[in-house]
């Protein structure tokens, strides 16, 4: 059988119309893992020297950290610290006057960005082939 | 053929950087203690990057800034003076050379108190990235 342009055409609209719904569960998947893993990375990090009688300040960051999906229908998530611990979350990011940048949140990102994107090419040759 | 070396283009980068006026560079850490007008170059360690056929040939090297001040003002003039010594400008070194080095999109911080040392002073970060390509 000769696959003509038009059936081509065919697949492709077929495929379109499925890709987004099939992709939303990688993309959740995937900003989960960067924030779990920013988050351990957080938690574990010597940046701050840690002290008992304190409350620790990783701790509290680590623990402010997450993602948010609010549409699960889309491909839109945010991931980072909650609005409420932004001058923290900017001093663990990025350091201040006498410490340096944690940049944990990027270290996920750039850890889970093959992982992601091997997922998508997989998705999407099954959606093509479906 | 053997990664580019991060070190050299991190050479390249502070290099640059100390031939600013009137504010002083370090590399990962600052002066004793911390002190107004100074940068310190914070790099990480730098991600083989490449073309289809050669995917290790370069080293994409991202670095932090922070720029230091004793107001808000002060800081917000070092990362400016730092912004316009090193802002698309190209870098070289033994066996390498950078595209342009750019700011990457978003990664400017607003300026901040640092509350941590006795005086406080003020702190401005951004990131970059310098591309290096063997020459």
């Amino acid at each position: 059988m000769t696959y003509t342009v038009d059936m081509v055409t065919a697949d492709l609209l077929r495929a379109a119309a499925q890709i987004e719904e099939r992709l939303a569960p990688v993309v959740a998947k995937g900003a989960s893992n960067i924030a779990q893993e920013a988050r351990d990375n957080v938690f574990r990090s010597s940046q701050w020297p840690q002290t008992a009688s304190h409350n620790d300040p990783q701790e509290y960051a680590a623990r402010n950290l997450g993602f948010d999906d609010r549409d699960p229908d889309d491909l839109d998530v945010t991931i980072g610290y909650s609005d409420d611990v932004t001058d923290l979350a900017r001093a663990v990011e990025f350091g201040g006057a006498n410490t340096s940048p944690g940049g944990q949140l990027g270290t996920a990102l750039n850890r889970e960005a093959p992982r992601f994107a091997k997922m998508v090419g997989k998705v999407g040759a099954a959606v093509w082939r479906s | 053929m053997a990664l580019l070396s991060s070190r050299t283009i991190v050479a390249a980068i502070v290099a640059r950087l100390q031939g600013a006026s009137n504010v002083t560079t370090y590399l990962s850490v600052g002066p004793t203690p911390p002190a107004g007008k100074t940068c310190i170059v914070h790099p990480y360690p730098g991600n083989p990057d490449g073309v289809l056929g050669d995917p290790d040939r370069n080293a994409a090297v991202e670095f932090q800034t922070t720029c230091i001040g004793s107001t808000a003002e002060q800081a917000l003039w070092t990362h400016d003076t730092i912004v316009a010594r090193i802002n698309r400008e190209s870098l070289s070194g033994t066996g390498f050379a950078t595209y342009p080095v750019r700011m990457i999109d978003g990664s400017q911080q607003p300026v901040r108190r640092d509350d941590t040392l006795a005086t406080p002073l003020y702190v401005v970060t951004a990131n970059w990235l310098a591309t290096a390509q063997p020459a």
